[in-house]
């Protein structure tokens, strides 16, 4: 039975489009191919609230059964797909069984990225699902010695979670202050002091090379040759957008499966949103793999599907957010290498402030720390 | 005609509905939501839903002509 809309994938992309195609009044049937045999879940408490152990399967369940129902979705869970055949409009899943579409939703989203310098130790960390996250959560609860490989947000929301629990915690980044990619390296070093006060140990402008134990990791090796004791290292080093299965399609596939701002790929009866997606917009590539963005390109995909207009007001604004330390980080739009940075409100040392970010004389970004109602009115008054 | 309710016990304060719906939603001085409008007019509904889905504590909900729709 070929289905009106096929979304291939399992997460917050794939279950918003399919909300979104039915707020549209969209009344065709919908098949939604899971990879994970779980019904969809919410991945940003996975390295905060659930890590802690503060929040459940309940509280991080996108989409329950009786959600399913009302949404009259039909799901396939535990079901990789594994091949393209555009021309029969045709996915073939692991196992047996193809699915035949009208229209397909790329929405496979995003693994994380591996050190293969690092396999074959236990012990080794990479946080992408509820599984991997549970499977932290028990280890952490022995109070290991933690190494963290990478210094990005998913790094440093591990550090906040693994201090908290009473573990030691060493952060190597290689750069020359956490999160100095994305926020230059003056609000790069703010963090780090901060994360300091609490006790996480850094290790900036370093590279893990190498681990070394027996059967189990005992300590990460550095380029520079010393060593960071730890028992267990969650790496955090990017993500590779899963779409291998697209090998063979023809679609074109940069950093992600190549879209344009709305999310059209080359084959019109073919859509992309989320993580799995890149989307080519006045001559730049843009890979935004964030929570809002998702539900952005569900929306505007879900309109072209049902004809209607696409509203893309939201949709390269690059927003985010943060929980660290009890504290809440926001960032929203793009920065280039080291921004020109400027207070508009509170003060950085009081860990309450918003930032502008950018060229000397226009803000393309803005940063803020426990102070979301200014965070937001200075970025919509950015947006305009 | 839409109605909106906001769980302030529930909020965290993200203002992530701020963004969807400026005119709709908006932080008091503790950080916490409030509402601009309870009622406010149908040209507002896709945004109205879009701060729905966008909380993330699911502390937003709201009925269009009795049809409700709550979290997600």
């Amino acid at each position: 039975m070929r289905r009106d809309v096929v979304i291939v994938g399992g997460g917050l992309a794939a279950v918003r489009t399919a909300q979104a195609l039915r707020d549209l009044r969209f009344e065709g049937s919908i098949l939604l191919v899971s990879d994970e045999d779980r019904l969809p879940y919410d991945r940003p408490p996975l390295s905060k609230d659930y890590l802690l152990g503060r929040a459940g399967d309940d509280d991080i369940c996108l989409l329950g059964a009786e959600r399913v129902g009302e949404l009259d979705v039909e799901l396939r869970l535990g079901r990789p797909a594994v091949r393209l055949d555009r021309e029969a409009r045709r996915v073939t899943l692991a196992g047996d069984g193809d699915v035949e579409y009208e229209q397909l939703v790329v929405a496979t989203g995003a693994r994380a990225n591996r050190l293969p310098a690092l396999d074959g130790l236990a012990g080794i960390v990479y946080l992408r699902t509820a599984g991997d996250a549970r499977a932290l959560r028990d280890a952490l609860a022995e109070r290991p010695r933690v190494g963290i490989v990478g210094g990005g947000f998913i790094g440093l929301e591990v550090a906040s979670v693994a201090r908290q629990l009473g573990c030691e915690v060493t952060v190597i980044e290689m750069a020359p202050a956490p999160l100095a990619v994305v926020l230059g390296t003056e609000l790069g070093s703010f963090v780090q002091e901060w994360h300091e006060g609490q006790g996480v140990v850094f290790r900036c402008g370093s590279v893990v090379t190498g681990a070394r134990g027996d059967g189990r990791l005992e300590e990460l090796v550095l380029a520079c040759g010393t060593t960071v004791p730890a028992d267990v290292a969650i790496v955090g080093v990017g993500v590779t957008p899963n779409v291998d299965w697209l090998d063979g399609s023809g679609l074109d596939v940069h950093r992600g499966v190549l879209c344009d701002a709305h999310g059209r790929t080359s084959d019109p009866a073919v859509f992309g949103v989320g993580d799995a997606t890149c989307r080519h917009i006045d001559g730049q590539c843009r890979v935004s793999g964030h929570w809002t963005a998702a539900t952005d390109h569900a929306d505007m995909v879900a309109s072209l599907i049902v004809g209607e207009a696409v509203d893309d007001s939201f949709a390269q604004e690059g927003y985010f957010w943060s929980d660290q330390f009890g504290s809440r980080l926001q960032f929203a739009g793009t920065v280039g290498a080291d921004p020109q940075l400027s207070v508009a409100s509170g003060a950085i040392p009081d860990r309450a402030f918003v930032a502008l970010l950018g060229e000397p004389d226009r803000a393309t970004a803005v940063f803020a720390m426990n102070s979301p109602r200014e965070f937001m009115r200075t970025s919509l008054a950015l947006r305009r | 005609m839409l109605k909106v309710t906001v769980n302030r016990e529930t909020c965290e304060g993200y203002a992530n509905c701020v963004r969807a719906a400026p005119d709709v939603f908006d932080l008091d001085d503790d950080d916490l939501v409030v509402l601009k409008q309870d009622e406010p007019p149908d040209a507002q509904l896709s945004r109205v839903r879009r701060a729905t889905y966008d909380c993330p504590t699911e502390s937003i909900s709201f009925t269009d002509d009795g049809e409700a729709l709550e979290g997600t």
